[in-house]
Protein backbone atom coordinates (compact mmCIF):
# COMPACT_ATOMS: atom_id res chain seq x y z
CA UNK A 1 0.00 0.00 0.00
CA UNK A 2 1.59 3.32 -1.00
CA UNK A 3 1.85 6.06 1.64
CA UNK A 4 2.53 9.65 1.60
CA UNK A 5 6.16 8.64 2.65
CA UNK A 6 6.28 6.42 -0.39
CA UNK A 7 4.70 9.02 -2.71
CA UNK A 8 6.88 11.84 -1.54
CA UNK A 9 9.96 9.84 -1.84
CA UNK A 10 8.64 8.90 -5.54
CA UNK A 11 8.15 12.31 -6.45
CA UNK A 12 11.43 13.65 -5.55
CA UNK A 13 13.08 11.00 -7.32
CA UNK A 14 11.63 11.83 -10.56
CA UNK A 15 13.93 13.31 -12.71
CA UNK A 16 13.04 16.46 -15.00
CA UNK A 17 12.81 15.59 -18.49
CA UNK A 18 15.04 16.15 -21.60
CA UNK A 19 14.15 19.41 -23.47
CA UNK A 20 13.68 19.00 -27.05
CA UNK A 21 17.68 19.27 -28.60
CA UNK A 22 16.73 22.47 -30.17
CA UNK A 23 14.89 24.15 -27.50
CA UNK A 24 17.76 26.58 -26.71
CA UNK A 25 18.30 27.72 -30.35
CA UNK A 26 14.95 27.89 -30.81
CA UNK A 27 14.81 30.40 -27.68
CA UNK A 28 18.01 32.02 -28.80
CA UNK A 29 16.80 32.82 -32.30
CA UNK A 30 13.37 34.76 -31.01
CA UNK A 31 15.62 36.55 -28.05
CA UNK A 32 19.16 37.44 -28.05
CA UNK A 33 20.47 36.39 -31.62
CA UNK A 34 16.82 37.84 -33.34
CA UNK A 35 17.27 40.78 -35.53
CA UNK A 36 17.41 44.30 -33.69
CA UNK A 37 13.37 44.70 -34.41
CA UNK A 38 13.11 42.86 -31.68
CA UNK A 39 14.80 44.87 -29.01
CA UNK A 40 13.27 47.79 -30.77
CA UNK A 41 14.44 51.91 -30.29
CA UNK A 42 11.80 54.11 -29.10
CA UNK A 43 10.56 54.97 -32.81
CA UNK A 44 9.55 52.01 -34.77
CA UNK A 45 10.68 52.19 -38.95
CA UNK A 46 7.44 53.68 -39.84
CA UNK A 47 7.96 56.52 -37.46
CA UNK A 48 11.26 57.21 -38.58
CA UNK A 49 10.27 57.24 -42.50
CA UNK A 50 6.91 59.84 -41.23
CA UNK A 51 9.45 61.80 -39.95
CA UNK A 52 11.87 62.57 -42.39
CA UNK A 53 9.45 63.11 -45.00
CA UNK A 54 7.86 65.65 -42.97
CA UNK A 55 10.98 66.94 -41.65
CA UNK A 56 12.30 67.42 -46.09
CA UNK A 57 8.67 68.75 -46.71
CA UNK A 58 9.56 71.70 -43.81
CA UNK A 59 12.85 72.14 -45.57
CA UNK A 60 11.49 71.91 -49.43
CA UNK A 61 8.79 75.00 -48.21
CA UNK A 62 10.84 77.04 -46.73
CA UNK A 63 13.80 77.43 -49.69
CA UNK A 64 10.86 78.07 -51.69
CA UNK A 65 9.24 80.74 -49.50
CA UNK A 66 13.07 82.23 -49.12
CA UNK A 67 13.15 82.31 -52.76
CA UNK A 68 10.09 83.75 -53.58
CA UNK A 69 9.00 87.06 -52.90
CA UNK A 70 7.97 85.74 -49.83
CA UNK A 71 11.32 86.35 -48.96
CA UNK A 72 10.83 89.91 -47.70
CA UNK A 73 7.68 89.28 -45.94
CA UNK A 74 9.78 86.65 -43.67
CA UNK A 75 12.62 88.98 -43.23
CA UNK A 76 10.11 91.54 -41.58
CA UNK A 77 8.42 89.11 -39.66
CA UNK A 78 12.26 88.35 -38.32
CA UNK A 79 12.70 91.77 -37.40
CA UNK A 80 9.17 92.41 -35.96
CA UNK A 81 9.85 89.25 -33.89
CA UNK A 82 13.38 90.60 -33.00
CA UNK A 83 11.90 94.21 -31.56
CA UNK A 84 8.80 92.58 -29.64
CA UNK A 85 12.14 90.23 -28.02
CA UNK A 86 13.78 93.15 -26.53
CA UNK A 87 10.47 94.37 -24.83
CA UNK A 88 10.83 93.18 -20.95
CA UNK A 89 7.27 92.37 -20.69
CA UNK A 90 7.31 89.73 -23.29
CA UNK A 91 10.79 88.86 -21.45
CA UNK A 92 9.50 88.29 -18.17
CA UNK A 93 6.53 86.48 -19.71
CA UNK A 94 8.88 84.33 -21.56
CA UNK A 95 10.91 83.64 -18.08
CA UNK A 96 8.00 82.77 -16.49
CA UNK A 97 6.82 79.87 -19.44
CA UNK A 98 10.23 78.44 -19.45
CA UNK A 99 10.81 77.71 -15.84
CA UNK A 100 6.90 76.92 -15.31
CA UNK A 101 8.21 74.21 -18.40
CA UNK A 102 11.40 73.14 -16.50
CA UNK A 103 9.43 72.21 -12.91
CA UNK A 104 6.61 70.51 -14.59
CA UNK A 105 9.59 68.06 -16.48
CA UNK A 106 11.70 67.65 -13.57
CA UNK A 107 8.39 66.91 -11.53
CA UNK A 108 8.47 63.00 -11.25
CA UNK A 109 5.70 60.76 -9.47
CA UNK A 110 7.04 57.42 -9.40
CA UNK A 111 7.80 57.33 -5.59
CA UNK A 112 4.00 58.38 -5.26
CA UNK A 113 2.89 55.47 -7.25
CA UNK A 114 5.67 53.03 -5.78
CA UNK A 115 4.09 54.40 -2.22
CA UNK A 116 0.57 53.56 -3.27
CA UNK A 117 1.55 50.23 -4.55
CA UNK A 118 3.32 49.11 -1.33
CA UNK A 119 0.42 50.65 0.98
CA UNK A 120 -2.02 47.89 -1.14
CA UNK A 121 0.66 45.07 -0.75
CA UNK B 1 35.52 28.43 -24.95
CA UNK B 2 31.30 29.36 -25.42
CA UNK B 3 30.84 33.27 -24.95
CA UNK B 4 28.01 32.50 -23.42
CA UNK B 5 29.39 30.03 -20.59
CA UNK B 6 31.71 33.23 -19.52
CA UNK B 7 28.79 34.26 -17.48
CA UNK B 8 27.41 31.04 -16.30
CA UNK B 9 29.28 31.88 -12.53
CA UNK B 10 27.06 35.45 -12.55
CA UNK B 11 23.92 35.39 -10.16
CA UNK B 12 20.53 35.92 -11.91
CA UNK B 13 20.45 39.63 -11.36
CA UNK B 14 23.85 40.15 -12.68
CA UNK B 15 22.77 38.47 -15.62
CA UNK B 16 19.81 40.96 -16.19
CA UNK B 17 21.99 43.98 -15.42
CA UNK B 18 24.37 42.93 -17.94
CA UNK B 19 21.50 41.94 -20.67
CA UNK B 20 20.28 45.43 -19.71
CA UNK B 21 23.35 46.95 -20.30
CA UNK B 22 24.09 45.26 -23.75
CA UNK B 23 25.93 41.89 -23.23
CA UNK B 24 23.01 39.94 -24.92
CA UNK B 25 25.15 36.91 -24.36
CA UNK B 26 24.19 36.94 -20.65
CA UNK B 27 20.46 36.13 -21.15
CA UNK B 28 21.95 33.28 -22.98
CA UNK B 29 23.08 31.81 -19.89
CA UNK B 30 19.85 32.63 -18.07
CA UNK B 31 18.54 30.34 -20.99
CA UNK B 32 20.78 28.22 -20.44
CA UNK B 33 19.84 27.87 -16.52
CA UNK B 34 16.29 27.55 -16.78
CA UNK B 35 14.96 25.89 -19.85
CA UNK B 36 14.91 22.84 -18.57
CA UNK B 37 13.09 23.64 -15.38
CA UNK B 38 10.40 25.79 -17.60
CA UNK B 39 9.85 23.69 -20.23
CA UNK B 40 9.49 20.58 -17.72
CA UNK B 41 6.66 22.78 -15.98
CA UNK B 42 5.08 23.49 -19.65
CA UNK B 43 5.16 20.31 -20.57
CA UNK B 44 3.39 18.61 -17.42
CA UNK B 45 0.76 21.63 -17.92
CA UNK B 46 0.37 21.34 -21.30
CA UNK B 47 0.73 17.43 -21.43
CA UNK B 48 2.12 18.03 -25.04
CA UNK B 49 5.57 18.07 -26.23
CA UNK B 50 5.30 20.31 -29.03
CA UNK B 51 3.08 22.88 -27.27
CA UNK B 52 5.03 22.75 -24.36
CA UNK B 53 8.25 23.54 -26.61
CA UNK B 54 6.20 26.77 -28.15
CA UNK B 55 5.36 27.97 -24.67
CA UNK B 56 8.66 27.80 -23.18
CA UNK B 57 9.53 29.33 -26.59
CA UNK B 58 7.00 32.23 -25.68
CA UNK B 59 7.94 32.81 -21.99
CA UNK B 60 11.34 33.54 -22.26
CA UNK B 61 10.42 35.81 -25.22
CA UNK B 62 8.50 37.52 -23.44
CA UNK B 63 10.86 37.66 -20.64
CA UNK B 64 13.35 38.98 -22.89
CA UNK B 65 11.40 41.85 -23.80
CA UNK B 66 9.78 43.10 -20.51
CA UNK B 67 13.42 42.49 -18.90
CA UNK B 68 13.10 46.07 -18.03
CA UNK B 69 10.15 45.85 -15.99
CA UNK B 70 11.87 42.93 -14.10
CA UNK B 71 12.19 44.07 -10.34
CA UNK B 72 15.69 43.72 -9.38
CA UNK B 73 14.18 42.15 -5.64
CA UNK B 74 11.83 39.59 -7.45
CA UNK B 75 13.47 36.10 -8.03
CA UNK B 76 13.97 35.42 -12.01
CA UNK B 77 13.27 31.77 -11.61
CA UNK B 78 9.80 33.30 -10.03
CA UNK B 79 8.86 35.17 -13.14
CA UNK B 80 9.73 33.25 -15.47
CA UNK B 81 8.15 30.45 -14.46
CA UNK B 82 5.00 32.65 -13.92
CA UNK B 83 5.00 33.68 -17.42
CA UNK B 84 5.67 30.05 -18.42
CA UNK B 85 2.42 29.18 -16.28
CA UNK B 86 0.62 31.93 -17.83
CA UNK B 87 1.37 31.36 -21.32
CA UNK B 88 -0.06 27.58 -21.00
CA UNK B 89 -3.00 28.62 -19.28
CA UNK B 90 -3.73 30.89 -21.98
CA UNK B 91 -2.93 27.90 -24.77
CA UNK B 92 -4.92 25.50 -22.09
CA UNK B 93 -7.80 28.46 -22.80
CA UNK B 94 -7.45 28.52 -26.70
CA UNK B 95 -7.26 24.53 -27.15
CA UNK B 96 -10.78 24.71 -24.96
CA UNK B 97 -12.66 27.53 -27.18
CA UNK B 98 -11.49 25.44 -30.61
CA UNK B 99 -12.38 22.24 -29.03
CA UNK B 100 -15.84 22.03 -28.84
CA UNK B 101 -15.96 22.23 -24.98
CA UNK B 102 -13.83 19.61 -24.46
CA UNK B 103 -12.33 20.46 -20.94
CA UNK B 104 -8.57 21.73 -21.06
CA UNK B 105 -7.02 19.66 -18.74
CA UNK B 106 -8.44 17.00 -19.97
CA UNK B 107 -7.80 17.25 -23.72
CA UNK B 108 -4.47 15.30 -24.32
CA UNK B 109 -4.48 12.57 -21.69
CA UNK B 110 -2.15 10.71 -23.06
CA UNK B 111 -1.72 6.69 -23.02
CA UNK B 112 -2.89 6.88 -19.15
CA UNK B 113 -1.43 5.64 -15.96
CA UNK B 114 -2.79 2.09 -16.62
CA UNK B 115 -1.63 1.75 -20.16
CA UNK B 116 1.68 2.43 -18.72
CA UNK B 117 1.88 0.53 -15.75
CA UNK B 118 1.06 -2.61 -18.21
CA UNK B 119 4.85 -1.12 -19.13
CA UNK B 120 6.76 -1.83 -15.99
CA UNK B 121 8.24 1.65 -16.16
CA UNK B 122 7.64 3.34 -12.24
CA UNK B 123 8.99 6.72 -13.67
CA UNK B 124 6.44 6.51 -16.49
CA UNK B 125 3.75 5.14 -14.18
CA UNK B 126 3.98 8.04 -11.95
CA UNK B 127 4.84 10.95 -14.91
CA UNK B 128 1.24 9.39 -15.94
CA UNK B 129 -0.34 8.92 -12.88
CA UNK B 130 0.95 13.13 -12.36
CA UNK B 131 -0.66 13.93 -16.41
CA UNK B 132 -3.83 12.32 -14.96
CA UNK B 133 -4.17 14.95 -12.29
CA UNK B 134 -6.38 18.41 -12.97
CA UNK B 135 -3.83 20.99 -14.32
CA UNK B 136 -3.83 22.90 -10.96
CA UNK B 137 -2.48 19.88 -9.01
CA UNK B 138 -0.39 19.44 -11.73
CA UNK B 139 1.69 22.24 -11.33
CA UNK B 140 1.57 22.44 -7.93
CA UNK B 141 3.56 19.01 -7.58
CA UNK B 142 5.65 19.87 -10.63
CA UNK B 143 7.16 22.98 -9.04
CA UNK B 144 7.01 21.51 -5.34
CA UNK B 145 8.58 17.90 -6.33
CA UNK B 146 10.49 18.28 -9.59
CA UNK B 147 11.43 21.81 -9.63
CA UNK B 148 12.36 22.31 -5.45
CA UNK B 149 10.11 25.14 -5.10
CA UNK B 150 9.22 26.63 -1.64
CA UNK B 151 5.48 27.21 -0.78
CA UNK B 152 5.64 31.09 -1.23
CA UNK B 153 7.27 30.38 -4.77
CA UNK B 154 4.53 28.59 -6.05
CA UNK B 155 2.08 30.60 -4.66
CA UNK B 156 3.59 33.71 -6.28
CA UNK B 157 4.39 31.87 -9.86
CA UNK B 158 0.46 30.51 -9.97
CA UNK B 159 -1.20 33.40 -7.87
CA UNK B 160 -2.62 31.67 -5.49
CA UNK B 161 -2.27 32.26 -1.57
CA UNK B 162 -0.13 30.00 0.29
CA UNK B 163 -2.58 28.05 1.86
CA UNK B 164 -4.31 26.87 -1.56
CA UNK B 165 -0.83 26.42 -2.52
CA UNK B 166 -0.39 23.36 0.58
CA UNK B 167 -3.72 22.27 -0.25
CA UNK B 168 -3.89 21.83 -3.79
CA UNK B 169 -0.17 19.32 -2.72
CA UNK B 170 -2.06 17.53 -0.17
CA UNK B 171 -5.19 16.57 -2.49
CA UNK B 172 -2.58 16.18 -5.41
CA UNK B 173 -0.80 13.68 -3.40
CA UNK B 174 -3.99 12.48 -1.67
CA UNK B 175 -4.77 11.76 -5.72
CA UNK B 176 -1.87 9.52 -6.19
CA UNK B 177 -1.96 7.68 -3.82
CA UNK B 178 -5.14 5.96 -4.47
CA UNK B 179 -4.42 6.24 -8.33
CA UNK B 180 -1.15 4.38 -7.56
CA UNK B 181 -2.29 1.85 -4.92
CA UNK B 182 -5.22 1.00 -7.19
CA UNK B 183 -2.56 0.37 -10.06
CA UNK B 184 -0.88 -1.89 -7.40
CA UNK B 185 -3.84 -4.04 -6.97
CA UNK B 186 -5.01 -4.48 -10.35
CA UNK B 187 -1.35 -5.75 -11.04
CA UNK B 188 -1.70 -8.29 -8.09
CA UNK B 189 -5.17 -9.09 -8.69
CA UNK B 190 -4.15 -9.62 -12.44
CA UNK B 191 -0.96 -11.94 -11.41
CA UNK B 192 -2.92 -13.99 -8.76
CA UNK B 193 -5.94 -14.68 -11.75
Amino acid sequence: MYDYDDIDRALFSLQLEEPPEDLRASILAVTVDAPRDVTAGPFSAWELGLGGMLLALAVCLGLLVARSQGGAALESAARSLAGELANPVVLAWLGAGASTAVWLSLANLTPLLAGVRSSRA
Amino acid sequence: MDVRSAVVADDDASLIAATLAGRSEAFGTLVERYDRAVYNLCLRTMRDAEEAKDATQEAFFKAFRALRTFRPEAKFSTWIFSIAYHACCDRLARRKRFADGELPDRADPGPGPEAQAERGDEARVLRAAIDALPEKYRAVITLYHLQGRQYDEIAEVLKLPMGTVKTHLFRAKELLRRRLAGLRDDSAGDGTD
